[in-house]
């Protein structure tokens, strides 16, 4: 029993301390990754085809290689190109890009799935096609795909855990650190999963709240 | 009818087709202030396109569009066409409204929001003004005790009275109407065209294409028939109907009145 105590008085603390950094990167690369999702939905949609096909290319890169290459690709690239950031902005930057091209995808199937008319009778009363988005397609989108970005989020959490392999003090990082100290892996392990889960639960309770508002009239 | 007056909406030698799909030939058509025209045809002569074609949801091949001193150009004539045609298309919008037979009402916005929307967001009038005045469209369409409900929870000719008192908020000169009753249960059909007889009444230019053939005869000063991309019957609701020229019409007529 006084050797749980210790493992627990040593661990914790340090697993805490990494949750805090995994909650800081969490919420930035989630709010980074929406405006993101936006901006590269909002190409994606472009009648523009040049544009489009940037917006293309930018998924593409990021929905088609692992995470993990991303992350350190980033990692090393960036100071080669002469851009030095600490491991943290890094990982802040790669976690918020790859985000958002998932975030994108969700916005624009949402997009594509609100009636061509919802636009059409906007248009036909001299709405601007910026106007029109923002005001009508875009909110009857997000009441729709919350349900979608909620699992994303909740997958960006999980998937900053993977910074720790650049040296970010995240709560995996901190988790195997305090393994090191301990020597107690399962109980160390344990205490990280529940912190997640903790941590994704807030998340889907925010978004539970945020669906409850929208929804109280049934589109 | 007056044909001293110049046309309110002109269009001429107008052609629209979906690659090879020809859907317009050839549209000559001067249309005056006040007149009330109903557009009728078999489906899939190009009712629609043509309707959707004056106000730009639909670009045009070749011919053009006059409305109020704005001009719409078939963009097959000239590239520069689709940018000037763009800017046509802002003025014209801002005198020609459309309703459609789905309603398109926004969802996520009440009956009065509905209303209210592009009077504040475009014309920027102020929103005690904007609500005073959509009080007055919906009370006149008979729907201001719905004014805080939400489309959804309307029936669907209320829905459509909704729609015409949100088109009547931007104050249009011309009204276009694409079968706006067509998406309705029967019990419903007749008090949107209540809403209908009493604008024209007031005045409003109005274009309607619709499969109500009493409308069409009551209410309009003018009848269309279009047929394969083209215009080929025009005239009072008596020429059209009692003495159509084309045997096209007469066919279609004597389908669908002796039901
Ligand atoms: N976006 C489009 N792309 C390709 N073809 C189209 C498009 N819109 C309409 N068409 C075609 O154009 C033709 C005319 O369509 P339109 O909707 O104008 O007919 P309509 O007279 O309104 O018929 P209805 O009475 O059924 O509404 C049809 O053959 C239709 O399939
Ligand atoms: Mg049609």
């Amino acid at each position: 029993m006084n050797d749980f105590i210790h493992v627990a008085s040593i661990s914790l603390p340090m697993l805490l301390q990494g949750l805090s950094l995994t909650v800081e990167i969490s919420v930035l690369s989630i709010i980074f990754a929406f405006i993101g999702g936006l901006l590269v939905g909002y190409m994606c949609i472009s009648p523009n085809k040049l544009v489009e096909g940037i917006a293309r290319v930018f998924i593409k890169i990021f929905r088609c290689t692992p995470f993990m290459v991303q992350v350190y690709l980033a990692y090393y690239g960036l100071p080669s190109l002469g851009i030095n950031v600490s491991a943290f902005g890094t990982g802040v930057l790669i976690l918020s890009l790859y985000t958002s091209a998932y975030a994108a995808v969700i916005l624009e199937s949402g997009v594509k799935a609100i009636p061509k008319g919802q636009y059409e009778a906007a248009a036909a009363l001299g709405m601007p096609r910026l106007k029109i988005l923002c005001r009508i397609i875009l909110p009857q989108t997000i009441r729709m795909i919350v349900p979608s970005l909620t699992g994303q989020f909740v997958q960006t959490v999980k998937d900053s855990s993977i910074l720790s392999i650049i040296t970010v003090a995240e709560m995996t990082m901190m988790t195997k650190e305090a393994i090191g100290i301990t020597f107690s892996p399962l109980f160390v392990y344990i205490c990280a999963g529940v912190l997640y889960w903790a941590l994704n639960l807030v998340i889907e309770f925010i978004s539970g709240r945020i669906e409850k508002k929208y929804n109280r009239v049934r589109i | 009818m007056a044909d001293t007056q110049t046309p309110i909406i002109s269009v001429k030698n107008m052609a629209k087709s979906y690659g090879e799909l020809a859907v317009l030939r050839k549209i000559d058509i001067d249309i005056y202030k006040g007149q009330v025209v109903s557009v009728i045809g078999p489906s899939g002569s190009g009712k629609s396109t043509f309707l959707r074609c004056l106000n730009y949801l639909e670009e045009i091949t070749s011919g053009e569009i006059c409305i109020d001193g704005q001009t719409i150009r078939g963009i097959s004539e000239a590239k520069e066409n689709k940018k000037l045609n763009e800017k046509a298309a802002r003025e014209i919008r801002k005198n020609v409204g459309m309703v459609f037979q789905q309603f398109n009402l926004w969802p996520h916005k009440t009956v009065l929001e509905n209303v209210i929307e592009c009077p504040m967001q475009i014309k920027k009038i102020k929103k005690e003004d904007a609500v005073r005045t959509a009080m007055e469209l919906l009370k006149k369409v008979g729907m201001d005790g719905k004014a805080d409900a939400y489309p959804p929870q309307l029936s669907g000719g209320q829905q459509q009275r909704v729609a015409i008192a949100r088109t009547l908020a931007m104050n249009p000169e011309v009204i276009l109407f694409d079968e706006p009753t067509s998406a309705l249960d029967p019990e419903f059909v007749g008090e949107v065209l209540d809403v209908m007889k009493g604008l024209a009444k007031a005045g409003m230019t109005m274009i309607v294409v619709t499969h109500e053939m009493g409308f069409a005869s009551e209410v309009s000063d003018r009848v269309c028939f279009m047929d394969g991309g083209y215009v080929i019957e025009d005239g009072t609701p008596e020429e059209v109907f009692k003495n159509p020229k084309s045997d096209r019409a007469k066919q279609f007529f004597s389908k669908i009145l002796n039901v």
